[in-house]
């Protein structure tokens, strides 16, 4: 194996190990202490190794081991520059994000799971970089999406991790649907690509891209990947979601809006580049998603009150401007829509932390309700000041060649009116972001309180960021040449290159102009002087559309428990009738196709004539109809039993022993299992429900139960006249002995032949075992 | 409830576990199998309840805990179906071993026994749990 495969390994390993170690150790009783050591050791170790493999190890690499050989599934890991530099992101980001969260939950009610332990938090961050270094390694598309749906999985609990509040749960399972959504489209396409190509291994895949454009399949797999790519990545009108995320801690979110969860959709689009970029069916749906976020991300994070929710809006048009460059194909739009998805994770994560910073010191989470907080906390004010400026488009930060290299590719393309919506989109993101400092730092109708703490460690990341986006502003060839040039390289398989040099021309000249117009909507918004209402409710009709769908699915819950009420007598009935509708259209669709009929009565023998059969035939009708016209349960019960006896008696008979023994044993427990509770009803309650039983007894019901039995026996009758020509039994009784060394038939099939079946059958028998167990501690814990 | 009731009930119970074993064992010679036989030992153990009353029959053999038994029935049930793919044959695949027992010669062992064996302890802790929870809940 490869020493950058091993180190890739490694990476990928350490996180996982981390989060098992935590688990065990939290089994055994640590509820706080050495968790966030563990975390933010095995977070820099993860960076550490990820410097050994950019800096020491040889790549390209790649490496294939066999998983499941008879569906052509490999697991393998692919070392290159797309990987390295999403992994460097996780891994950096990562790191940042353990540090801050160490200084920042203590202080906050942020993170804690049950019995207030942040074992959970810790355990669900380790694995959400896990899962993102997966994925970014994967060489396998079927091996990929695994760890996309593990992604899923350990975001999901981490929003869910307040557990307590409706909010957070609600949250969760929002998150879980759309992210889930995705995770089977991509899925479906997945498969769609693999048979076009005859592999699922990636490297394979691109080398064959054009067989697999030929394929019938491509289309719907290329609108399948961005549909997937586009609700991981929160993209209209699929970002949904991620307001809702907001429900997690908040150092969490820094992590998920930069660098992992939303960042592994554009993963996946940039590393089937080659396949898609530059087919017509590619662009449309790309670039309209991207400017649709783009815009309706910008006008929502402008109407947006709480911090956070501000950011995530904001995310969402930031990845929006992702999308568009990814759509626009060219080798020059994939290195730069890498640079911008680098920056802009470093500027996201800083813009989190610096909320959670203001947020844990003030306790005010919303705009407008601390007005000179700059004047109290200057240098929190200071780096959010460069970041979100940065993240606004100001030279000379690195935020500027952002929308430098976004005007650019857009000017390259040559439509104009894509340009227009590119400067109105890049001048919300102005205007967002200066509303964003105004309302937290500078404005608003109250001041805030008294401070609990100073931030203090908090802006330690946030410093680092903010001086990250200066370095790359002055000179962004430190962030192209190792990072965004290489990635783009690999996946093309020919040098990208991105020059950023300011000459007066017309990028220039958009940048100013959407960072005028930027300023402008700020004033404007000032003076209320813009109809964003209306905008805004456009720009939220997916979330409309989401309450609407969750409002229905809760009224539908309440119209299956409006069935469900609890009397038996009407849960027959529904079954009954269900049953009857099911096999009664089945039948009657056979007569109508001639295939069915009254089948004729057997002829009846002298010679074939069994009286003892017939005598207890009779009798099992008597006593049938003799437990109908009972009046008390217990002696129904009886009677009941001994029609099963009779029925033990007629197997016997009919040459079957074995099902005889068992009739007689099951009939004779299940007597006990229906007396035990009906002898613990008192007399006259049991009287009483058999008075209200028996009036219960309209017509109707008579006749759904007269119909149901005598269809039952017809159908049962008209099964044995359809046997198939080639019973299988007989070959059961002569190779039984031979074959599995049993020479009862019985035994052979339930534990040989059909030994499936009757694995199955008792795991059913099981679940109903450990349901009575459980519905009867629920009622002592009830009746307590 | 009679003196004479308690008596068989008693010795009722040692019979119905050996009937049980005899059908496991001979579960593939004739009929019976580990349903029944489950089911069998599963009656001898009621009747005890309803000869001496659930509480002081069940104190005779609290020691028994009957989720436990119908769990490991079902684990032992799914390891005998995996056993086969450690011999490298297929998921439930017929496999006899012979063991030399000192004494007693040479006894035959599939995995057919151990898949039924698996299936009786199932059958029995679950009837076994039922009753449990039905008489727990109605005292």
């Amino acid at each position: 194996v490869p020493f950058g495969i091993q180190i890739a390994a490694a990476t990928v390993a350490l996180p996982f190990a981390g989060a098992m170690l935590i688990a065990l150790l939290r089994a055994a009783g640590w509820r706080d202490a050495p968790h966030a050591t563990i975390a933010v050791a095995c977070s820099a170790a993860t960076v550490g190794l990820a410097a050994v493999l950019w800096l020491a190890a040889p790549h390209p690499v790649t490496w294939r081991a066999e998983w499941i050989p008879a569906a052509g599934i490999s697991f393998g890991l692919q070392v290159d520059g797309l990987s390295l530099l999403f992994a460097a992101l996780v891994a950096g980001v990562g790191l940042l994000t353990f540090l801050y969260s160490a200084v920042y939950l203590p202080r906050t009610s942020e993170g804690r799971g049950r019995e207030g332990s942040i074992a959970g938090y810790y355990a669900y961050l380790l694995l959400l970089t896990g899962a993102m270094l997966g994925l970014v390694f994967s060489a396998d598309l079927i091996q990929l999406y695994v760890f996309w749906e593990l992604l899923d999985l350990a975001a999901f609990l981490l929003i869910g991790l307040n557990w307590r509040s409706p909010r957070a749960r609600a949250s969760a399972v929002t998150v879980l649907l759309f992210t889930t959504l995705g995770g089977l489209a991509l899925l479906v396409s997945v498969v769609l690509i693999g048979s076009a190509a005859g592999t699922f291994w990636i490297p394979e895949i691109l080398e064959r891209a054009e067989l697999v454009r030929a394929s019938p399949l491509f289309a719907p797999a290329l609108l399948l990947v961005i549909l997937g790519a586009a609700s991981k990545a929160a993209q209209f009108p699929l970002h949904v979601w991620l307001p809702r995320a907001m429900a997690a801690p908040t150092p969490v979110n820094a992590l998920e809006d930069s660098a992992t969860v939303l960042a592994a959709g554009v993963f996946l689009l940039a590393r089937l580049h080659p396949l898609f970029a530059g087919d017509p069916l590619w662009t449309l749906p790309m670039v309209a998603v991207g400017v649709a976020s783009m815009l309706a991300g910008g006008i929502l994070a402008l109407t947006a009150r709480d911090l956070k929710v501000i950011l995530a809006y904001s995310t969402i048009s930031q990845f929006g401007f992702v999308f568009v460059l990814l759509g626009y194909g060219g080798d020059a739009a994939l290195a730069a829509a890498l640079f911008f998805l680098f920056q802009h994770a470093l500027l996201k994560s800083g813009l989190f932390f610096v909320v959670g910073a203001v947020g844990s010191t003030t306790g005010v989470w919303v705009l407008g309700r601390t007005r000179g907080l700059w004047r109290r906390l200057p240098l929190t004010f200071g780096i959010a000041c460069v970041l979100a400026l940065s993240l606004g488009g100001v030279p000379p930060l690195a935020g500027f060649w952002m929308k430098e290299a976004f005007f650019g590719k857009t000017l390259d393309s040559g439509a104009g009116a894509l340009l227009v919506l590119a400067v109105v989109g890049s001048a919300l993101t102005t205007a967002y972001l200066l509303r964003f400092l105004a309302g937290t730092f500078w404005s608003g109708s109250a001041e805030p309180g008294p401070l609990r703490v100073t931030p203090g460690k908090l802006l330690l990341a946030p410093g680092l960021l903010a001086g990250l986006t200066l370095l790359f502003g002055l000179r962004p060839g430190l962030a192209t040449e190792p990072f965004a040039q290489p990635a783009a390289a690999a996946v093309l398989g020919r040098t990208a290159t991105l020059d950023f040099e300011l000459h007066l021309g017309p990028v220039l000249l958009l940048s100013l102009l959407a960072l005028a117009l930027g300023a402008l909507g700020f004033a404007a918004l000032r003076v209320r002087a813009l109809p964003l209402t209306g905008l805004a409710r456009v720009a939220d009709l997916p979330g409309g559309a989401y309450r609407l769908a969750a409002g229905g699915v809760g009224s539908a819950g309440a119209w299956v428990l409006r069935l469900q009420n609890g009397i038996l007598l009407r849960y027959t009935f529904i079954t009954l009738l269900a049953l009857l509708g099911l096999v009664g259209f089945a039948v009657l669709a056979a007569i109508i196709r001639g295939e069915a009929g009254f089948p004729p009565l057997p002829g009846v023998t002298a010679a074939g004539f069994d009286w003892r059969m017939a005598l207890l035939l009779l009798l099992v009708c008597a006593g049938t109809l003799l437990t109908f016209l009972l009046r008390e349960h217990l002696p129904m019960v009886l009677a009941l039993g001994a029609v099963g006896y009779l029925m033990a008696g007629v197997f016997a008979l009919a040459l079957a022993p074995n099902l005889g023994l068992l009739q007689v044993h099951v009939e004779t427990l299940v007597t006990v299992l229906l007396v035990l509770p009906l002898a613990a009803i008192p007399r006259e309650v049991r009287e009483r429900l058999f008075v209200r039983t028996r009036e219960r007894l309209t017509v109707g019901r008579l006749a759904l139960a007269g119909v149901a039995g005598v269809g039952a026996a017809w159908v049962s009758w008209l099964a044995i006249e359809h046997l198939p020509p080639d019973p299988v039994a007989p070959w059961y009784s002569e190779n039984a002995p031979e074959l599995v060394g049993a020479t009862d038939i019985v035994a052979a099939v339930l534990i040989h032949f059909r030994a499936l079946d009757t694995l199955g059958e008792i795991i059913v028998f099981a679940t109903a075992a450990a349901g009575v167990f459980a519905l009867s501690h629920l009622i002592r814990k009830e009746s307590r | 409830v009679t003196p004479l009731i308690r008596v068989v009930a008693l010795a009722v119970l040692p019979v119905s576990l050996l009937i049980s074993f005899a059908h496991l064992l001979g579960a593939e010679r004739g009929p019976g199998d580990g349903f029944t036989a489950g089911i069998i030992t599963s009656l001898g153990l009621t009747l005890e309840y309803l000869a001496f009353g659930y509480r002081e029959a069940r104190s005779r053999f609290a020691w028994v805990h009957f989720e436990v038994v119908l769990f490991g029935g079902l684990l032992l049930s799914l390891a005998a179906s995996l056993l086969p793919l450690l011999a490298g044959a297929p998921l439930l695949a017929p496999q006899q071993a012979d063991l030399e027992v000192p004494g007693l010669g040479s006894v035959k062992l599939s995995r057919g026994l151990m898949f039924d064996f698996g299936i009786y302890l199932t059958v029995v802790g679950g009837s076994m749990t039922a009753i449990d929870s039905l008489e727990r809940a109605i005292e």
